[in-house]
């Protein structure tokens, strides 16, 4: 997937001001940057949900934009950051809505549909959870559950806007390994907007650093993830250390803030 | 149910046919006493026909009328000068429509007051109107004929209120009616009468019943009443009642609100009844049948013709 | 429960409810008559039969199934558990429709006509309004339905209370405001017949999209979903649901809320088995609905919508009680 040079952004307000994206099979890209930097804007922008106002975005040469939403969501799936319904729906039946985009006429399930949606459910690890109700799981299992049906879409590109946000520490893990094992065996291009640095420093295999709405790095874990940028992005406070050959991003404690603070 | 029959009963009582009323004459006016015979009429005691008891005071001199039957008899019993203000609907004779108006369907208060009248009579709602009236200030007396004689009657109650003497016409309507029920009663047939009041909802038909004077006029011009059983004065027929009862001949008013006879032929079902099947479906004009005024004589007798032709050639 | 159980049950209670609406009537017909009414009998209860009561019979299943396929229908794509066809306004351009017919003279056959012009206009205007903004977001199709509703109803009251003349040929048309199967003919049930089918086709083709929704718009854009056209097709066969319905019957309210409402309960969130489920439902209670209206206060009758609303409430707040969350 490629984006290049994309303008974008919300009524008169641009977010983005022009930035170049490359996602290729097998990867997983970490878009990280502070509140405001435009990492959701830009997730949308290569979803197709948002229309850049200049720039254009590809997938393995097709430009998304002159896609209709069907030929869209065959190639991109997008796991969505808020995933509240009140309607009874089992986790199986959520995890066909991703076979929406390749229904027939009549909009009944085939037996490619019923492997696509148990491949989704096996790869995720959420079988046992298959005839339960989505309104009824915990927050974990309904993100395996949503992260699943994206599977289920068997799209070229997966996106994720920081799909660890409500997840314990243990959770947050497993799901990025699971992702990230996936993008290797499946072959898809992962783009995922994460907030942890130490998580996108221990499963991306590139990052990408974005800040006011443009990228400061693209590279790989240790060329992104330095101590002078993540000070000139994410300002004083933050120490990286290098551990087991990653690098590690650790909170100043608040002594030494203060004694930042009074060194101006 | 009796907030439905109110906006009827005023329908019914209140609405004159805006498309033409048959020249009809009225019965010639009575020559008033002079005032000062008058005065020794007052106070007059007055019974309505619900049996409540109404005291005027002194004669009235400024009357307001509510219906359109009312102001055909003031008019008829000579009072006709004194009334300041009647009803939009009320048309005849012709000098009535001159008076002024003081609303239709809906009463308007202000424009009563504003009159000062010493003497209202009305026709019966169940809205409040006439509780209203009384609580401004205003003696009222509500005029609710129930059968044929009533409306007979009504002339002298009238009278009576007014201090003029209303029991030369009352003599002279209770004739014609009388007049007209000994020709029918003498008729082989009693042809099975229905008489459709307004059917402007489908599935609401109403119709009229003991306690209407029309139901007492198809019987006085020879017909059953199909709805002759029913509990109210104007009961809610279903299509179901009405063909089982199969009535013979279909009477409609002719009031821009009514039904035409080819609409109700044409009524799902309706092709069974036997009025429907022999093309009996017959108008009467509505500001003849509507009102039960001095001219329910003559109505009687239009009645009489449409359900005995072969007694009134 | 199994889908089968529950419709095969539904199927049962529809047949035994049609039954008891064409036995009971303003008119007492012995079974026997009935039944020799339905073969055809030349008399005059089979009059009543074929003519008055079988059609009404029918008519009022046809209204239930339609209004609970078009609620069915929007509970999804708006996700809101309390959405019903009038939420869109439908109702209220079906009233102004009924009311400019008559105040300007129409033939009464052609009132229930310009009802559902009046729902169809309502609907595009709806769908028009909440696409000022540039997208058409579930919040502002509801936000533009209440808003028509208003102005609707208050340009209804004007007209009633504005004249006295008016106010009399509309008798008519409040008593069909608030809700009743009008006499119908054969020929009019036919033709509504085709309608509701026609739609209840459209509201099933389209289930598979509306489950979509289930995570809201961006989602089910996503997954592939076309928004406007879908949005579009929902609305369009919303209208042609309930315009046939308020044709034959006026406004009859709750149906089209409770009854998928409480089978969601019985049967989980998939739209197409829901809408298979809610028709012969909605046709159910309908048919007990008009039979009520018929019987409870003999031998005057009902406006059914009364009977709806005294019913549907009490057990729409039952079914509110019982669910944990109300509204997203």
């Amino acid at each position: 997937m490629v984006a290049r040079q994309i303008r974008a952004g919300y009524r008169e307000r641009e977010v983005l001001r022009g930035v170049d994206v490359t996602a290729h099979a097998g990867e997983l890209v970490a878009l990280i940057g502070p509140n405001g930097a435009g990492k959701s804007t830009l997730l949308r922008v290569l979803g197709g949900l948002l229309r850049p106002s200049s720039g254009s975005v590809t997938i393995d040469g097709l430009d998304v934009m002159s896609l209709d939403r069907r030929s869209i969501a065959r190639h991109v799936a997008v796991v969505p950051q808020v995933f509240e319904t009140l309607f009874p729906f089992t986790v199986r039946e959520i995890v066909a809505l991703g076979r929406t985009s390749r229904l027939g006429p009549l909009g009944t399930l085939g037996s490619d549909d019923a492997r696509a949606v148990a491949r989704a459910l096996d790869d995720i690890g959420a079988t046992d959870l298959a005839e339960r109700r989505i309104d009824r799981v915990s927050g974990g299992e309904r993100q395996r559950a949503v992260l699943a049906m994206a599977l289920a879409q068997e799209a070229g590109v997966l996106l994720l806007d920081e799909p660890t946000a409500h997840l314990d520490p243990a959770h947050q893990r497993a799901t990025l390994a699971r992702v990230a094992t996936l993008a290797r065996v499946r072959g898809i291009a992962v783009v995922a907007v994460l907030h942890d640095l130490n998580l996108a420093a221990a499963f991306a295999s590139r990052v990408v650093l974005l800040a006011d709405g443009a990228v400061v790095r693209d590279g790989d874990v240790k060329g992104v993830i330095t101590a002078e940028l993540v000070a000139k992005v994410f300002g004083a406070g933050l120490r990286v250390v290098a551990h087991d050959g990653r690098p590690f991003v650790i909170p100043e404690p608040a002594t030494a803030l203060e004694r930042h603070a009074r060194a101006g | 149910m009796r907030f439905r029959v109110a906006p009827i009963l005023a329908v019914v009582l209140l609405i004159a046919s805006a498309c033409g009323s048959a020249t009809t004459t009225t019965p010639t006016p009575i020559p008033q006493p002079s005032p000062t015979a008058a005065a020794a009429l007052f106070p007059a005691t007055v019974t309505d026909f619900q049996n409540r008891s109404v005291t005027v005071p002194a004669r009235p001199e400024r009357i307001v009328s509510i219906g359109p039957s009312i102001t055909e008899f003031l008019f008829a019993l000579g009072a006709g000068p004194r009334v300041v203000g009647a009803d939009d609907f009320s048309d005849e004779p012709a000098a009535a429509k001159q008076l002024e108006k003081v609303g239709g369907i809906k009463v308007n208060f202000e424009q009563v007051v504003s009159l000062k009248p010493d003497l209202v009579f009305s026709v019966k709602f169940s809205d409040g109107t006439i509780e209203k009236l009384a609580s401004a200030g205003l003696l009222v007396l509500v005029v609710d004929p129930q059968n044929a004689g009533d409306v007979a009657r009504t002339a002298i109650l009238l009278g009576r209120a007014v201090g003029i003497s209303g029991e030369t016409l009352a003599r002279d309507i209770q004739k014609r009616l009388d007049d007209v029920r000994s020709k029918t009663s003498a008729a082989v047939t009693k042809p099975r009468v229905y008489h459709e009041i307004d059917a402007s909802d489908p599935t609401k038909i109403f119709t009229v019943g003991p306690g209407s004077y029309i139901a007492d006029l198809i019987d006085i011009a020879g017909g059953q009443n199909i709805a002759a059983r029913a509990t109210s004065a104007y009961p809610q027929l279903s299509a179901e009642e009405i063909l089982r009862s199969d009535p013979e001949i279909i009477v409609l008013a002719a009031a821009e609100y009514s039904a035409k006879p080819d609409q109700v032929a044409a009524r799902t079902g309706w092709s069974v009844i036997t009025a429907v099947k022999n093309r009996r479906i017959v108008t009467i004009a509505p500001n003849l049948i509507n009102r039960p005024g001095p001219r329910v004589g003559e109505a009687a007798e239009a009645y009489a013709k449409l359900v005995h032709p072969e007694l009134f050639p | 429960m199994r889908t089968v159980t529950v419709f095969a049950l539904l199927v049962v209670a529809l047949a035994l409810s049609a039954a008891a609406g064409i036995l009971v009537g303003a008119v007492a017909i012995a079974p026997g008559d009935v039944l020799s009414a339905l073969l055809g009998a030349d008399n005059t209860n089979g009059t009543i039969i074929r003519e008055l009561r079988l059609p009404r019979v029918l008519g009022a299943a046809l209204v239930g199934g339609a209004l609970a396929a078009a609620g069915a229908l929007l509970q999804g794509m708006l996700r809101n558990p309390l959405a019903d066809p009038f939420v869109t306004g439908t109702s209220a351009g079906a009233s102004l429709g009924a009311v400019l017919a008559v105040a300007l003279g129409f033939e009464p056959a052609l009132v229930p006509l310009a009802a559902f012009v009046g729902a169809t206009v309502a609907i595009a205007l709806v769908w028009r309004l909440a696409r000022l903004g540039g997208r058409t977001t579930v919040l502002t199709v509801l936000l533009a339905g209440v808003v028509l509703t208003s102005f609707a109803g208050a340009l209804v009251t004007l007209v009633l209370v504005s004249s006295d003349r008016l106010a009399l040929r509309l008798r008519a048309v409040l008593g069909w405001l608030q809700g009743g199967i009008s006499v119908i003919n054969w020929n009019e049930l036919a033709v509504a017949a085709v309608v509701v089918a026609v739609g209840v086709v459209g509201a099933l083709l389209l289930a598979p999209r509306i489950d979509a929704y289930a995570f809201g718009e961006e989602t089910a854009a996503a997954l592939g979903v076309d928004l406007d056209r879908t949005t579009a097709a929902v609305l369009a066969t919303t209208a042609l649901l309930t315009g046939a319905a308020v044709a034959i019957a006026g406004l009859i309210g709750f149906v089209g809320l409770v009854i998928p409402h409480a089978l969601r309960f019985l049967l989980g969130a998939t739209h197409r088995r829901l809408i298979v489920a809610s028709i012969p439902a909605g046709a159910v209670a309908l048919v007990l609905a008009d039979l009520g209206a018929r019987t409870a206060l003999a031998p005057a009758e009902l406006p059914v919508g009364v009977i709806t609303g005294l019913v549907g409430a009490p057990f729409f707040l039952a079914l509110l009680v019982r669910s944990r969350r109300v509204i997203a």
